[in-house]
């Protein structure tokens, strides 16, 4: 028997699932360092987070009446999960991530129609409802390369194993200058930016692999990136003593993970690749903004919750010169065209 | 813009599946069997379709013209293909038999019964002349009797093109063999047994179009068909050869055109209105074979391939031909083939049944498994990955495109440039969700088509039904004053012969007749041409021309019923008397006034009004004037009476003020009294005036 199907006749082996697959794999240098420095309450993390994605989701699948297993199989809940559970802090209690993870799933995701029609990220989403929700669960970091040492104790937030984040660190060195700062090692151990300083690798060894994968494009980590390093530049050219180093603004916080893993979220990013380093631009000078004027220990899921907004605009304005056009057509203007 | 030879350039995005074309390129391209038995759809190219020239039991000859297609009114040529007998024997049937379709539609076709001697036209003479002699016309007119059409899957018939390319101004003749779909290697195998065959045909479209440069264009995964082309080159021909990239779509019209000449075809435009005209490689061959050996389009080169065969080739197979026949000879592995395409496997289509004829626009049949091809997964949600744009050759945005076109907003869809796609599938696919994509924009394409049709009819409908209006309104307009023109005459003759009217009296009439009939047909009469002041006139006379008909209808009823003599005479006899005593009083009325102011009388058509009317401008003109005065009393009045209440209203308004205010307003009235009496006072001594004017 013959069958029917519409052209093409033959499709590029790489499906959504496998998609995803990768953005998995290419997030494990980056959990692996975690790990490593903070302990095993990263994996922890991770695995309630998956848990409660992949329940969530196949709840409010069932809720919503559209088929269960097809959908879970995707992968994209999962991957949402893994990205929210690896921002948070890794002796975070359960209900952290658990919650966290609901709201991305259900909130964030299906209320709004389900994969593909967000119009935020879920994982920053939640991380900012949960950083806005329960800020002190939210900023507490264990201090680095010590979980061992205390034990399997990951689950209790004592304040002797906790130590802030360098940036979190940086932005309260009160009148200090920067040099008199990085001469107290109780404000910030050297310990603690060496580990950030691993986990930051582990993320652009991810990245960079994805890219080479073609899994994501550099136009929005670099625009990110780029912008971000030129306003740490040249507030830190005018006013060292103030202002943190580039370096400093890369490997610390969540600015690598972002650029690789979550200004890259096609959904909920803008479409174009023009757009994409737009996108990635705003993302970059906004996270700057909030991290040395604002009050938060870091900025990037504001950065990128604000970009998301500005995502539909950024497409108007930057479509691409269709082929036989004079010029692209831009704007949020609608000009109709006839056949 | 002026086209860029020098250097290769490119097109947005592209994509590089698997090419799967050495498969089909290791047997040498040769005949298939002859078939017992062809059918031939009528409609094998874009335009209208051909006409049967034929009949049941006829016996034709191969290259036997069997259906021809009418030319248009106002067009030189037809937009259509000839269809020409492809085996000789006897015509068995003209029916509608299912054609190769996406829809899977039924067509009109000729069937012809093989006798198995292949015989050729007996009277087919060599001409001698020869073609390089011939006007552009008579090319022309070679070319579409031998019934060619775009070989590369297109179909468009291939004189128009070139006509359009003749009567502009060609740059560029461009010829495409670039053949980017993977698996079909037709033209490949055809330029490396025909290339000679080829510059042949260049050589006849040069002469035809003249064009200043002449290329070929080639991906560069065809090495000996590219071996063969340089040796088929001479070295002082004008004939360019550019290898391009191997990348999907390249052998796309407009991408072919960009990547040689870096020239883009405007969006809404043809390739010809930059002065480009593209013809693929087995288009031209089949023009020099019609040409210069005088043989119409009755085969093609046709790839067969995929895994359900034993031996995947190329055959020159005649148009008509089974599908599975064709793949029959190529080795056909029935428990294999669950997939069968007609085209390539990017833009080709899908059939079911083995039974279809092979036709002009077949370049590749594609049999193969699911487990080769691929059957496609489920369709997930676009999760707006951007792969689709990346690839895109008119940079598009198929992902707005899906989104638009999935939401029904077609019109928004178009905006964002719908009509620019040339639906070459790359986006579909790249598309990591399985999405359809090439599906949603033809179903969105097809939408667009119906609202401007429904737009076009409805625009139509309202035209018609205006210029209808128009015209009852005219038509009214010129019945009414024909009418009234009508009864203007009939006064003067009635008035002309009054006396031998009143003298010679005659029957009776009808009453109804005379005095309900008329009023409505003088008032509409009156309404178009006639002011006001005349109607009454106007309708008096018409009344006057009423009766004098009713009476003599009555006089003639009276006649009949005599000659019949029937019993009710004295009845009509009362009834005429009645009548004419009626006229005789209408008479009267109009008798004193032409006798005061006979000369004066403006009569109520535009006809007469132009001889009569010279006194009456003294009297309407005084009248007017105390009109006027009293319209200027009348807006006095009710300035004053504004003034006061104004007045009233202010509260700083003193007493004086008011008073003041009001003895203007007094005075104001009494003026407007006045003026009142005078007009009324003038309107009653002119008014019998105008009652006896008829």
């Amino acid at each position: 028997m013959l069958s029917l199907f519409a052209a093409p006749h033959s499709h590029v082996p790489r499906r959504m699932p496998q998609v995803m697959r990768q953005v998995m794999f290419a997030m494990l240098p980056g959990i692996i360092g975690l790990t490593i420095a903070f302990g095993p309450g990263i994996l922890v993390n991770l695995l309630l987070s998956m848990v409660t994605a992949l329940l969530t989701e196949a709840w409010i699948l069932r809720l919503r009446h559209r088929p269960v297993g097809k959908t879970l199989t995707d992968g994209s809940a999962v991957v949402t999960g893994m990205l929210l559970a690896v921002a948070l802090p890794a002796i975070a209690p359960w209900w952290i991530p658990v919650l966290g993870t609901f709201f991305a799933v259900a909130v964030t995701k299906q209320l709004f129609g389900g994969l593909g029609q967000n119009p935020f990220n879920p994982a920053m989403a939640a991380y900012a409802f949960l950083l806005i929700s329960f800020p002190l669960e939210m900023s507490l970091w264990p201090q680095p390369f010590e979980w061992h040492i205390a034990g399997f104790s990951w689950y209790e937030t004592a304040d002797a194993v906790t130590g802030a984040t360098p940036l979190d660190a940086f932005r309260h060195k009160g009148m200090l200058t920067a040099e008199e700062f990085w001469q107290q090692p109780q404000l910030l151990s050297p310990d603690m930016v060496l580990a950030w300083e691993w986990v930051a690798l582990g993320w652009a060894l991810g990245g960079v692999w994805l890219l080479w994968q073609r899994v994501i494009h550099w136009q929005a980590p670099v625009g990110m990136l780029s912008a971000l390093s030129l306003l740490a530049a040249f507030f830190y050219g005018v006013d060292p003593s103030h202002y943190a180093s580039p370096w400093f603004h890369w490997v610390s916080g969540a600015t690598l993970l972002s650029a690789f893993f979550i200004v890259t979220d096609p959904v909920s990013g803008a479409t174009s690749r023009l757009g994409q380093c737009f996108f990635g631009i705003g993302v970059g000078i906004l996270v700057y903004v909030i991290r040395t004027w604002g009050n938060y220990p870091d900025a990037v899921a504001f950065a990128v919750l604000l970009m998301n907004f500005a995502a539909p605009t950024i497409d108007y304005y930057t479509r691409p010169r269709v082929h036989g056009h004079r010029k692209a057509q831009r704007g949020l203007k609608q000009k109709d065209s006839a056949p | 813009m002026t086209p860029d030879f020098s250097r290769v350039h490119r097109f947005h995005g592209g994509i590089q599946p698997p090419e799967h074309k050495q498969i089909s390129t290791t047997m040498p391209l040769q005949a298939a069997a002859l078939p017992d038995r062809v059918v031939l759809p009528l409609q094998q190219s874009s335009g209208l379709m051909a006409q049967a020239v034929v009949s049941v039991g006829d016996y034709v000859y191969r290259g036997q013209c069997i259906a021809q297609v009418k030319t248009l009114e106002g067009q030189s040529s037809a937009l259509g293909a000839a269809v020409h007998a492809s085996i000789s024997g006897h015509v068995s049937e003209l029916a509608t038999l299912p054609v190769p379709h996406p829809g899977g539609l039924q067509s009109p076709c000729i069937v012809i019964e093989s006798d198995g001697l292949d015989l050729p036209v007996p009277d087919h003479v060599q001409r001698q002349d020869d073609w390089q002699d011939l006007e552009a016309e008579q090319l022309l007119a070679t070319i579409g009797a031998a019934g060619i059409v775009g070989l590369g899957g297109a179909g468009f018939p291939t004189h128009t093109k070139l006509a359009g390319g003749f009567a502009q101004d060609t740059r560029l003749l461009l010829i495409n063999a670039a053949e980017c779909e993977p698996y079909i290697t037709a033209d490949d195998m055809l330029l490396r047994q025909r290339s000679a065959a080829l510059i042949e045909g260049i050589q006849v479209l040069v002469h035809l179009l003249e064009p200043e440069h002449v290329v070929i264009g080639i991906e560069d995964n065809k090495s000996e068909a590219i071996a063969c082309l340089r040796a088929a080159i001479d070295d002082d021909s004008c004939i360019q050869l550019v290898v391009v990239p191997t990348r999907y779509p390249s052998g796309g019209e407009k991408q072919l055109i960009q990547l040689v000449s870096g020239l883009e075809v405007p969006s809404g435009k043809r390739p010809i209105d930059i002065g480009v005209v593209c013809q693929n490689v087995g288009t031209v061959v089949a023009v020099a074979d019609a040409v210069i050996r005088h043989q119409p389009l009755i085969e093609r080169v046709v790839t067969v391939t995929g895994d359900a065969l034993a031996q995947p080739r190329n055959f020159y197979v005649r148009l008509g031909t089974s599908i599975e026949h064709v793949l029959t000879q190529a080795g056909l592995r029935p428990q294999q083939l669950q997939r069968l395409i007609m085209g390539g496997p990017m833009m080709g289509f899908a059939l079911t049944d083995l039974s279809l004829p092979v036709v002009k626009t077949t370049n590749c049949l594609l049999a193969g498994s699911n487990e080769a091809l691929g059957a496609p997964g489920e369709e997930m949600p676009c999760i707006r990955c951007g792969e689709c744009e990346a690839v895109c050759p008119a940079q598009l945005l198929p992902q707005q495109l899906y989104w638009f076109s999935a939401h029904q907003q077609y019109q928004k869809a178009a905006s964002f440039d719908l009509w620019d796609c040339i639906e070459c599938g790359a986006c579909a696919y790249v598309c990591p969700s399985d999405i359809p994509l090439v599906q949603y924009y033809r179903h969105a394409k097809d939408e667009l088509r119906v609202l401007t049709d429904e737009a076009q009819k409805a625009e139509q409908a309202r035209q018609r039904f205006e210029a209808r209006q128009a015209r009852l309104t005219r038509q009214a307009e010129e019945k009414a004053a024909k009418r009234a023109a009508r009864a203007a005459k009939a006064q003067q003759i009635q008035s002309a012969s009054k006396a031998t009217a009143a003298s010679q009296p005659k029957a009776t009439s009808d009453d109804s007749l005379s005095s309900n009939a008329t009023p409505p047909l003088s008032e509409s009469a009156s309404t178009s041409s006639i002011s006001p002041s005349l109607r009454s006139s106007q309708q008096h006379k018409i009344a006057l021309a009423a009766a004098q008909v009713a009476l003599k209808r009555a006089d003639k009823q009276l006649a009949a019923a005599k000659a019949r003599r029937e019993e009710d005479v004295t009845a009509l006899e009362a009834k005429v008397e009645q009548a004419r005593e009626k006229l005789k009083a209408l008479q009267n009325v109009s008798d004193t006034l032409s006798d005061t102011v006979s000369a004066s009388v403006t009569p109520a058509t535009p006809v007469t009004a132009k001889a009569s009317g010279s006194s009456t401008p003294a009297v309407s003109a005084s009248l007017k004037q105390l009109k006027i005065t009293r319209a200027a009393a009348l807006s006095a009045v009710k300035k004053a009476e504004k003034g006061l209440l104004n007045l009233q209203r202010a509260t700083d308004a003193t007493a004086e003020q008011l008073d003041a205010q009001k003895a203007r307003l007094a005075g104001a009235q009494e003026q407007f009294e006045a003026a009142e009496k005078a007009l009324q006072k003038a309107q009653l001594a002119t008014e019998p005036t105008q009652e006896s004017n008829s």
